[in-house]
């Protein structure tokens, strides 16, 4: 007899970002008004003893994207995903012009830090 | 019955999260294995409704998330409180994974033996294999 196993879901995330073109750059500097909101939403399965899959959705500016992976257990499963979903978020920031976590002290350039904020 | 200052609000099903084992050799060469596990889901409330001078201060809540992390004897968990599940999850996973470094320094363990170099940094407890 087989157990139905159900979905762990994680989140959602909000991933906050400024399009600095799109509002007024003058303005933005200092204004948090301008901040839009994204998301990140984790979702692992669990499909045996020893394997895990895991998928996380995202949305950054109308750009969406589903990144898969597969471990042994749920927090290597969710590290990875953190990890690529920190990559996927950073880079298509980068091609749209966006600023992620515009009040943060740095910008953010590392796909684990995405994360601390 | 008035609400108590703070309060923990437990969903009905406890959502654990883990276990992750990690392996490690102790000081007489036997290997054993760590365990880190996370649990989310509860959330923290609080109110100043009986606090006098701010009753009209508006109450609040927030996600917390609690993690065990168990080696050689020693165990150690502590609760965080966030706004979402995979920003407490990845301080979880970090505290955790420093409290496993450390300790192990401090008691001769090496962890993770089977990798060709020392684990310095919480992520490599974490990563996949190469």
């Amino acid at each position: 007899m087989t157990t139905a196993v159900e979905d762990l879901v994680l989140g959602p995330r909000e991933i906050s970002y400024r399009n600095i073109s799109r509002s007024n750059a003058a303005a933005a500097n200092d204004d948090e008004e301008f901040d839009e909101e994204g998301s990140l939403l984790m979702m692992l399965r669990t499909l045996g003893e020893d394997a895990v899959i895991g998928w996380a959705d995202i949305e950054l500016d109308g750009h969406t994207t589903r990144l898969e992976t597969r471990g042994e257990d749920e927090l290597q499963v969710t590290f990875a995903l953190i990890q690529l979903s920190g990559a996927w978020l950073i880079e298509t920031a980068r091609a749209r012009g966006l600023t992620l976590f515009a009040w943060g002290q740095k910008p953010v350039t590392e796909p684990m830090h995405v994360f601390v904020l | 019955m008035r609400r108590p200052y703070t309060y923990v609000k437990w969903p009905h099903r406890a959502r654990v999260i883990g276990p992750r084992f990690i392996p490690y050799r102790d000081a007489t060469g036997e290997r054993l294995e760590a365990s880190i596990r996370v649990r989310m889901g509860a959330r923290e409330f609080w109110t100043f409704d009986y606090v006098e001078g701010l009753e009209h201060v508006e109450g609040d809540d927030s996600l917390t998330g609690r993690f065990w992390v168990e080696m050689d004897g020693q165990r150690w968990a502590h609760t965080f409180r966030g706004t979402d599940e995979i920003h407490l999850l990845r301080l979880c996973m970090w505290f955790a994974g420093d409290w496993l470094i450390r300790t192990a320094r401090d008691a001769g363990l090496t962890l993770m033996p089977d990798r060709a170099t020392p684990v310095t940094e919480w992520p490599d407890l974490f990563a996949a294999a190469a």
